[in-house]
């Protein structure tokens, strides 16, 4: 029984992780219409950010979050403008394939900087806390109370700002966003911040559950590529809904069967959404 | 005498095929370029088939190198672990290869685009799990592959293995082409262009997309089925998306939906680590700072480009 | 003149609404048939669905004496049924001439073997299929702009590439859609000439959907009237602009009642 709990309070911590990536690439696919596989890099890079500042200025996790948030700005204002914006008018295949090459360049401009060799993010959370037979550490505590605020300020913002109606505009139809006067290249490299953004704050967080290395951000990538569609394109309460129940599922999974063969529970679903309904659980496609 | 010009082009290509390998085995260090030499006819034979799905059919096919994967395994198990000649692992190689192209094809062809590469992205990572846990060697690989030895040839050196690659990719160029020639080829294109147009003119869209799937997915199985024993051992590592993303870069660099492109792609990609030694080891910072400003400029790649340049001038001519 | 289609209490329903309801109508061979309504009407779904690109939920559709109810979009062609798509709708990156060659393929028979071996057969059907291609834009008159790529040509020449292609499947019924759209007056009357045309000398049954009522009221012999999914009406160009359904379809009850009002006026 005990067992069973500690199961699911890991799937509750591994849904965490999993939903709060995938809604950034949720955000970004809204707004950009094209699946961005680069974004586990995105999410890579925030946590390497955050090992920089540790490491080289000053040992405050907190300011290394910030330095993850600047970075990721930069790097998203960047990537949007110079990368994908150049081929919006042309079929997707377009941004795709550039999509594939950032991964590249993010990759292995990874493991140039930061070698190979896996680093450890220390922070003051790593302490694992007991409570009666169950362990937690705070750091995983963290990333589900940040989970849950980011869902409800990220759907707060969508759905109560000016900017987040305009956001939402934009993804539902750019041409005529434009023309009720939404400055539609502004909002979309907003968007697409904002996604860049979430992605190295998830790796600010999450980094120092696992070892940091420059491929990262693979696995994670597809889990968020997985609960997206299962969820539905462009569903961001599908997103969540599927993420949790992922997370939930690999936990039992792994607690119980093969542990090896955890992530096949996830392409499992996915094979099964894309056969029986490939618009997702509320696909709006 | 225009058949003579047709030709001709191939007959310098055949030549140059038939004299240099022997003619770089003969010099010091010749082992290198030979080596160089299979890789990119290796290249051109994943790029080649590649190139049918994505670059004639337009779909976003992220599994070649996982479907290579499967040929080299199944080509070592059978020639290695149960001792069937070589030939025939060859063929089961590119068959296996076929149909688990086929069993992956079936459910993901009808999704569309996005649908369609994270679909076969899992596929990918699926058959990685599968190498490394349910097959010989795990992460490791199998080792000490042996060398083939075909109609008494025994392939111990270089030079034999280059004409061997040489010879298929000169063989699986000719398939890509007869086909892209012919009116599969036309079908293929023409539901990447617009699959519900072509639909009115009787093209049924999955069955075409599952055709060139099947040959691509064939041709792939056979290449890996002939890397395994030339690099005279195969991994998982070996036919993961890194092996893709070159892929992609090759194709977008020779040009997508080209007969040429995928060859010249591999070519200029093989040789540049080569001329940058010491990138080598980040030769993917390479191809990435390669394949973005491509598709950003010159989304044609050099043979599309070429291609575009020629066609221009004969409408020209017809004009005037 | 025998009827080369019929259709038998069509209905088509997407969720709760019911788009096409129990529609029935007769196409008669060589003529040129025409089917209208306002926006929203259904016409364009029913088009669709007849052209199997929908799915039937009732009803049928026969095509020369054949049930075609069932038929996958990709079988038409065969049968000797072509359509067009509205908005010009062409294979982009191809030459004229390439986009034409496309239609042969319900005409031709080569497989994957007869393609790696170049086979008798391969070389006998890519000869007579360029010179097919060859004789549509003939007919048409395109001959010149063969080697153009399609998406360099003018908008409305594109529209008629996109009707050589489904000439190029040697179709009896040619389901044009909205052909005439985007064009300018000049265009249009040049494309219904030639719509015409290709009715007269080639004997093609010809089965529009249209919005441009001078278009249709010029080129058919013969037209049908939808409205909220279901045939208000059907007749010759003239029965139909003197049928107060219609009328009140096109401008509403209002309309009628003010042209009541004014003749009884002028009287």
């Amino acid at each position: 029984m005990e067992f069973l709990i500690q199961i699911i309070i890991n799937g509750l911590v591994q849904g965490s992780m999993i939903v709060i990536l995938a809604l950034g690439l949720s955000m970004m696919y809204s707004i950009i219409r094209m699946i961005n596989f680069a974004y586990g890099e995105l999410y890579m890079l925030g946590a390497y950010f955050t090992w920089m500042a540790v490491t080289y200025i000053t040992n405050n996790y907190f300011f290394g979050i910030i330095v993850a948030i600047v970075g990721g700005v930069f790097i998203g204002f960047l990537v949007e403008k110079f990368a994908f914006r150049p081929v919006y008018g042309r079929a997707r295949l377009n941004m795709f394939i550039i999509s594939l090459g950032l991964v590249m360049l993010f990759q292995e401009g990874g493991t140039f900087i930061w070698t190979g060799y896996p680093k450890s993010l220390r922070t003051p959370f790593l302490d694992p806390r007991r409570f009666g037979p169950y362990v937690i550490t705070d750091q995983r505590i963290i990333v589900v109370v940040v989970t849950i605020i980011a869902v409800v300020a990220l759907l707060l913002f969508l759905n109560r700002t000016k900017l987040g109606t305009a956001m939402r505009a934009t993804a539902g139809n750019r041409l005529a966003a434009n023309f009720c006067g939404i400055n539609v290249p502004r909002v979309t490299s907003y968007a697409f911040i904002i996604g860049t953004v979430i992605a190295c704050i998830c790796g600010a967080l999450i980094g120092p559950l696992l070892m940091l290395f420059p491929l990262m951000g693979a696995g994670m990538n597809i889990r968020s590529l997985i609960v997206i569609v299962i969820g539905g394109l462009g569903s961001i309460h599908g997103a969540i809904i599927a993420g949790y129940v992922l997370g939930m599922a690999e936990s039992f999974f792994a607690g119980y069967l093969w542990m090896e063969w955890t992530s096949v529970v996830g392409y499992v679903a996915l094979v099964a959404t894309l056969y029986l309904k490939p618009t997702g659980l509320f696909g709006r496609e | 005498m225009r058949i003579l010009r047709r030709f001709s082009t191939y007959l310098i290509l055949l030549a140059a095929a038939i004299l240099v390998p022997r003619l770089l085995s003969g010099i010091t260090g010749g082992d290198y370029y030979l080596h160089l030499l299979v890789m990119i006819s290796f290249w051109s034979i994943l790029g080649m088939s590649l190139n049918l799905v994505v670059g004639f059919t337009g779909l976003a096919n992220l599994a070649h190198a996982g479907l290579a994967g499967v040929g080299a395994y199944t080509a070592v198990l059978l020639f290695m672990f149960m001792g069937l000649p070589y030939w025939v692992s060859f063929l089961a190689a590119g068959l296996i290869a076929m149909l688990v192209g086929v069993i992956i094809g079936l459910p993901t062809l009808k999704l569309r685009g996005v649908y369609f590469a994270i679909g076969t992205l899992a596929i990918t990572q699926v058959l990685s799990l599968i190498f490394l846990n349910a097959m010989p060697g795990g992460s490791d690989g199998v080792p000490d592959v042996p060398h083939l030895t075909l109609w008494g040839i025994n392939f111990a050196n270089k030079v034999n293995y280059a004409y061997l690659f040489l010879f298929f990719g000169f063989v699986v160029f000719i398939i890509i082409r007869r086909v892209v020639n012919s009116r599969i080829g036309r079908a293929l294109v023409a539901v990447r262009e617009g699959a519900d147009l072509a639909a009115t003119t009787g093209v049924n869209i999955v069955y075409y997309r599952l055709l060139g799937f099947m040959i691509s997915a064939f041709i792939a199985g056979i290449a890996g089925a002939l890397y395994a024993p030339y690099m005279h051992y195969t991994c998982p590592a070996d036919w993961t998306i890194a092996q893709l993303l070159t892929l992609i870069t090759m194709l977008a660099v020779g040009g997508f939906g080209t007969l040429w492109g995928p060859i010249v792609g591999a070519a200029i990609l093989t040789a540049l680590p080569e001329i940058l030694l010491p990138l080598k080891d980040f030769i993917f910072i390479i191809y990435g700072l390669i394949l973005i400003p491509t598709i950003i400029f010159a989304p044609r790649g050099i043979m599309g480009a070429v291609s575009d340049l020629m066609r221009r001038r004969r409408a020209k001519r017809v004009e005037v | 003149m025998a009827t080369i289609m019929e259709g038998k209490k069509v209905v088509k329903r997407f969720g709760g609404l019911v788009a096409v309801n129990e529609v029935d109508f007769a196409i008669e061979e060589g003529e040129v048939f025409g089917l209208i309504g306002p926006n929203g009407s259904g016409k364009t779904t029913l088009f669709n669905v007849i052209s199997k690109v929908y799915k039937n939920d009732g009803g049928q559709v026969f095509f020369r004496g054949e049930d075609i109810t069932n038929l996958p979009p990709h079988d038409i062609a065969f049968k000797g049924l072509g359509r067009t798509y509205q908005g010009s709708k062409v294979f982009p990156n191809l030459t004229l001439m390439e986009n034409v060659i496309v239609g042969r393929h319900c005409r031709t028979k080569v497989n994957l073997w007869d393609a790696l071996l170049k086979t008798g057969r391969y070389r006998r059907e890519e000869k007579a299929s360029r010179e097919k291609a060859l004789e549509v834009l003939e007919l048409i008159g395109l001959t010149d702009r063969k080697d153009q790529l399609v998406r360099d040509l003018p908008y409305a020449m594109r529209s008629i590439a996109g009707i050589c292609i489904a000439l190029a499947t040697e179709p009896v019924l040619l389901m044009l859609d909205e052909p005439v759209a985007g064009l300018n007056p000049t265009e249009t009357m040049e494309a219904m000439d030639m719509v015409k045309k290709i009715r007269d000398t080639a004997g093609i049954t010809i089965f529009l959907v249209e919005h441009n009522m001078r278009a249709i009221m010029s080129t058919c012999e013969r037209i049908m009237v939808i409205n909220f999914g279901q045939k208000i009406a059907e007749g010759t160009p003239h029965e139909i602009t003197n049928n107060p359904q219609v009328v009140e379809a096109y401008l509403g009850k209002g309309y009628l009642e003010y042209e009541a009002t004014e003749t009884g006026e002028s009287s």
